[in-house]
């Protein structure tokens, strides 16, 4: 499981001219916890990344995604 | 006027902020405990009465430092628990995670640990009381749970650096 999740959080940021405190303050959480989601040392509950997602207006696989040589791995159907 | 505004705002803590605080000072208050119990248990097996009176004494310390560490925080939780009943998003974030993790991982060492003396208990500390083998338990599982949890809190620093874009949002 570790090191599959992807993220695009510091790339909205980016566009958005937020820092890690902004976003942080805006969804409810700590500064720690945006840093750690984004460096990927901790994996979000679904509930702060839909807020991430919603607070960004955008799906949230745009900014969440899995490795792609684990999908492709794992989305291979067994016969 | 706006500038006061901004300052009360600013000194105000987020609720996640402070659940944050009562976590990490929850940490400290048990690792202070931990010490308090590691000086009960270890009156038992220490001969020099002058150093159990000491100890004894000492063992004040630990418990008036949790008291004062740990209360305001506790404080500052309840009234946001009593003001935002409903709200239960600051129960996702990163230390409330890690504090879970620690927990466990303090449950399965303290389980490891009560087997261990057991095995220990049957050939050397065979006439201790049952008051030490209590006090070494929680001493342990305590320490473990505390300093657990810091170890897996501890920031790596270099990749938490906060770019400090313009905060003006974007048009």
């Amino acid at each position: 499981m570790k090191g599959k999740l992807n993220n695009r959080i510091r790339v909205y940021r980016a566009e958005h001219r937020l820092s890690q405190g902004d976003l942080a303050e805006r969804i409810g959480v700590t500064r720690k916890t945006i840093s750690t989601i984004e460096v990927g040392r901790f994996v979000p509950s679904t509930v702060i990344a839909l807020k991430i997602a919603r607070y960004f207006g955008v799906p949230v696989e745009d900014i969440f995604s899995l490795n792609d040589d684990v999908d492709a791995s794992e989305s291979t159907p067994n016969t | 006027m706006n500038y006061s505004k901004e300052r009360t705002k600013a000194s105000k803590e987020s609720p996640a902020q402070i659940v944050d605080t009562l976590l990490q000072r929850t940490a400290i208050g048990l690792f202070l405990l931990a010490i308090s119990y590691t000086m009960s248990a270890a009156m038992y097996v220490i001969n020099n009465q002058d150093i159990v009176n000491l100890m004894d004494r000492l063992q004040l310390v630990p418990s008036i430092l949790v008291l004062l560490i740990v209360f305001p925080a506790f404080v500052k939780f309840a009234k946001l628990r009593y003001r935002r009943k409903n709200e239960c998003s600051e129960a996702d974030g990163y230390l409330v995670e890690m504090f879970r993790r620690a927990s466990a991982m303090a449950f399965g060492l303290t389980f490891v640990f009560l087997i261990v003396l057991e095995l220990v208990t049957e050939k050397y500390l065979t006439g201790l009381p049952t008051p030490f083998f209590i006090n070494a338990t929680l001493a342990f599982s305590l320490g473990v749970l505390s300093v657990g949890f810091f170890r897996l809190a501890r920031g790596d620093g270099d990749n938490e650096s906060d770019d400090d874009f313009d905060t003006e949002p974007a048009p």
